[in-house]
Parts: C-alpha cells; structure tokens; sequence
C-alpha cells in the first residue's frame, strides 16, 4: 500500500535548502560599501556647495567624506557631471560600489560595460563642451587624459569579467562582451581622433599613451575572440563536434533572429540604404547557416561547426555595432568596417568570401544607424 | 549635518542591514525556488536589497521589511521572466538565451523520492499558485502577509493553498502508482 503523500509537510522540507553563506556574507559586504557611497537622501548634508573642491583628494578618503557630506541626491547629480568637474569622482565612486554589489561573472560585465558606454557618451560631451570653452587648456587636457583613463579602467574590468566568463566556459557570451568592447575601443578612438585637431588640444605624451591603450584593446579583444574560437572548437573536435555542431547551429539561429528584432525595432532610424544593408547582410548570413544545417545533415559535423561559429561570431560583431554605435555618420561607418574587415584574417573561407563580395559593392557594406544612447544605464 | 540628522541617518542604515540580516537568506531561497538558477537568484537577491535601499534613501517609508522585500524580490521575479519572454531582445536577453542552464541547489542534497516530486510538480503549477505555496510554507508568511505582497483577496489565497495543495497531491499520487 503506497504511503499517504502529504505535500504541505514536504513542501516545509523546501525550507532545509542548503544556505550560501559566501554569497550572502559577500553581498553583505557590497551593500556596506553602496550604502556609504549613496546615503539616505532624506537626512542630507544642509549643503553640498561648500565641498566641491575637496573632490580631487585621494579616493580612499572620499568614501568617509562622501559618507559624511553628502545624500543620494548628491550622488544623483553627480551622474551628468563630466571630467574635472566636482561631482565627477563621486558618479565613479557610485558606480563602482554599483558594480561591486553584483556578484556574477555576467552581471557585472553587463554593468561594467554600461559604464564603458557612459564613458563613451561621456567623451562625447567633454570634448563638444571644451571647443566651446577655450580656457585652461592645460586643465582640460589633463581632464581629458583622465576620462581616458577611465576609459581604459572600464574596459579593464569588463575584460577581466569576459576571461571569466570564458574560463567558466561560457564561451558565446566572452565572444559578445569582446565583440562589444573591441567596438567600445573602436568608437572611443574615432570620437578622440574626430576632436583632438590640434586647436583645442596638443596631444600631450599622457594623452598618447591612453590613446596607446585604447588602441591596444581593440588588438586584445580581437585576439581573445579568436582564442575563445580556439577553445570551443578543440573542446568540439575532442567531443566529436556532433552535439556541438547542432548546439551552435541552433545559438546562431537565435542569433540571426536577435539581430533581425534589433534592425525591425531601429527600422525608423535607419535610411533606406542602410535598411537594404542590413537586409542583405542577414540574407548572406542565413545562406551560411543554411549551409551548416545543410553540412550537419550530411554528417559533415566539422564543418558545420565551423560555419555556424563564425555566424555566431559574425553577429556579435554587427550587435555590437548596433548596441555601441552611438551615431553613425558615413565616415564613421566606412572607417568602422574597413578597420574590422583588415583585422579580420582569420575568419572562415565561406564568411571572407561573402564579405569580399560585400567590399567590392559599397551598398553590401552592412548596417544601420542606431539610436544615440540606446544602452540602458545599469542602475 | 546635525546629530539628529546624522542619527536618523545611522538607524535607518542600520534597520536596513538588520533587515538583510534576518531575511537575506529567505530571499535567496525563495529566489532560488522561483527561478531554479543559483546565478540568477543571487542577482535577484542583490538587485533587491538594491532597490529596497534605493527606495529607503530616497525617503520612501517601509513599514514592514520582509513584506517589502519579498515584494521587491516578486516584482524582479515578474521582470525576469517578462525579459525571457519579450520580443525585443537586448544584450541581457541574448546572453540568458545561450546560458547554460544551472542545477538548481535543491538537487544537491537526497531528501527522498517524495521531496523530488513535490519540488517537480511545484514547478508545474500556474505561477501564482506556485508563489503563494512557496510563501506559505517555505517562507512561512501568514495570509495577511501574503495578500500584501501578492495584492491578491485572502478568500482568494485561501482558494490558492487548498487547490494548489490538491492538485501537488494529486500530482504525487499519480506518480507514485506508475
């Protein structure tokens, strides 16, 4: 005779799930930290005018003083401020005790590369308000030197995360974050090339060798993309490349949908040409995953693999134009995609071949215009 | 700023991390039964005690945290799932797609056949009735607490508990004669 099953008892054994102290001691610890940086706006400081010069002392210190002196309302205006301004340390602060709250390998590379995005935006701005300004020079080249550096710091963090990612073998999104971050280190450097002339600023040596840094991201990312390749297809080939062949078929397909929603939902900020693109970039892209399904039909799984990783490959690159761009003039796109498609030699036979198609016809050169700011910001 | 400000301010920091303390891990378990993902249930478990000092520093009043935070934790639960849904894909959503799914942490430990089946057939109930027995018996919330996170009628949760306990013991029973 089966045993009476009483589920109301059984379901109050749910209670006996093991605890995870680590986290929950680690999460206790970040919480801490956000709390001094972004207080309780309800019992602010009387002024926070008083303070604004004491901002650039060292950050140890700013914790306790921020603490002290200032509210959440503080920290919420801090978020426009710009390099050299008095706020400017307290909106880093903010977000790094922002960052440092999240505990997952992905959701702190998600943070962090909103705050490369700011950064971007950020340069943006600095750069446009400093033509307009033509005084202290030397004070905002050093500003400059400094968002730059931000710059570089950012990207350092969510590198650090994508390896994670990548050691956890979580490998299709190490090859988005790098994807995004070679953009982010493309973009920053177009927006720093379009504004130093020369007029406003000299290019100091401090300001060349963050430029340096920049530039050597682009050329990191794009090694690690390729490694990450490497990995995957080891780790398929010892595996037989059967089951991952079909795995990655079916990433890529959801890649190729992803991609198709993005362009469906910024159709309006797209002209007719970058539509026609964009339309046939996809087209080329669906016949290469045809080509893999195709390939893994016949048993050829190796091959398959292959062509479906660079599909998904492929498409980090375009999302990651899509997300990061934050406008795109025809020059800026030109430069974008010649640059991509030299640093490019790797990929495999069948993609190179659609996109020396693609170089010959300037229409065939993908994409779009995506709205200014599309990221959302973190927090 | 004032010692009366600066007191105000210390206690509510310290409500705040008393609250942490003594419902943390309830938030994490319920987060981890509702999602099945220790990742994502750490994230939820952050994001809400994120969003709950967001709202207490921005002079919001709490009068009752664990409410509060089980609200906040069902809330993010309810975004989670309507992100996983959603048409629109941005780069979150193309990063969950591919992710590979986690044991959840109750696979971890052997508490009999019995246990197994519930926790499955918890899992194939409607939505609701799956967070308001978790609720009831797992996070040990009494009616009153539940109809305030949930904003559903108490006759209605009644009607919940006494359906969704029929149906897991129904669920049960099946499975246990084949």
């Amino acid at each position: 005779m089966n045993k009476k099953i009483k589920p109301k008892l059984i379901l109050k054994e749910l209670k006996q799930l093991p605890s995870d102290g680590e986290f929950l001691k680690s999460l206790r610890e970040g919480l801490v930290n956000y709390i001094k940086i972004n207080p309780a706006a309800a019992y602010e400081a009387e002024s926070f005018e008083r303070a604004p010069f004491k901002m650039k002392i060292a950050p140890i210190a700013l914790i306790g003083i921020i603490a002290v002196l200032s509210g959440a309302g503080t920290v919420a205006a801090s978020q426009n401020s710009l390099p050299g301004e008095a706020l400017y340390n307290i909106k880093l602060l903010s977000e790094k005790a922002r960052v440092a709250v999240a505990l997952n390998p992905k959701t702190k590379a998600d943070l962090q590369l909103t705050l490369v995005q700011k950064r971007i935006n950020e340069a943006k701005e600095f750069l446009e308000k400093a033509k307009m300004e033509q005084t202290a020079r030397e004070q905002q080249e050093s500003d400059l030197n400094v968002a730059i550096n931000n710059f570089n710091e950012n990207v350092t963090g969510v590198y650090g995360w994508a390896d994670n990612l990548k050691k956890g073998g979580n490998f299709e999104d190490a090859i988005q974050v790098n994807s995004d971050l070679k953009t982010a280190a493309s973009v920053y450097q177009q927006i720093l090339e379009q504004n130093l002339d020369g007029d406003i600023y000299e290019k100091t040596s401090e300001i060349n060798e963050s430029m340096a840094t920049v530039d050597e991201w682009k050329n990191k990312t794009k090694n690690e993309i390729e490694d990450i390749d490497q990995k995957e297809s080891s780790g398929a080939k010892s595996a037989g490349f059967e089951n991952s062949a079909q795995n990655k078929i079916n990433a890529a397909s959801k890649k190729v949908e992803t991609i198709e929603k993005i362009i469906q939902k910024k159709k309006n900020n797209l002209d007719s040409q970058a539509r026609q693109l964009s339309q046939q970039k996809l087209k080329d892209t669906k016949q290469i995953l045809e080509n893999a399904q195709s390939d893994y039909n016949s048993g050829d799984f190796e091959n398959a693999f292959e062509k479906a990783q660079s599909v998904v490959k492929s498409l980090s690159g375009a999302k990651a134009l899509l997300e990061i761009f934050p406008e795109i003039n025809s020059d800026s796109l030109k430069n974008f995609w010649d640059e991509d498609k030299n640093g490019n030699e790797s990929k495999k036979p069948e993609l190179k071949k659609q996109e020396s198609k693609k170089t010959k016809d300037p229409e065939k050169k993908e994409e779009t215009k995506p709205q200014e700011n599309n990221r959302e910001e973190g927090d | 700023m004032s010692d009366v400000k600066r007191f105000r301010n210390n206690d509510l920091e310290r409500q705040f991390l008393d609250a942490y303390d003594q419902y943390a891990e309830a938030i994490l378990r319920h987060a981890y039964l509702r999602v099945d993902s220790r990742a994502i249930a750490q994230d939820l478990t952050s994001e809400t005690f994120v969003k709950t000092w967001q709202f207490v520093a921005g002079g919001g009043e709490v009068k009752n945290f664990k409410s509060f935070l089980y609200r906040v934790c069902n809330n993010l639960i309810i975004d989670y799932y309507r992100s996983k849904a959603k048409t629109n894909v941005s780069l979150e959503d193309v990063a969950e797609q591919s992710e590979p799914v986690q044991e959840a942490p109750y696979k971890d430990i052997d508490m009999g056949i019995a246990f197994e089946s519930i926790k499955k057939h918890l899992d194939s109930l409607p939505h609701d009735y799956k967070q308001i027995l978790i609720h009831r018996y797992i996070d040990e919330l009494d009616i009153v607490e539940i109809k305030e996170i949930t904003g559903k009628s108490m006759t209605n949760i009644y009607t919940i508990i006494h359906r969704g306990l029929k149906m897991l013991r129904k669920k049960a029973e099946n499975e246990q004669k084949n």
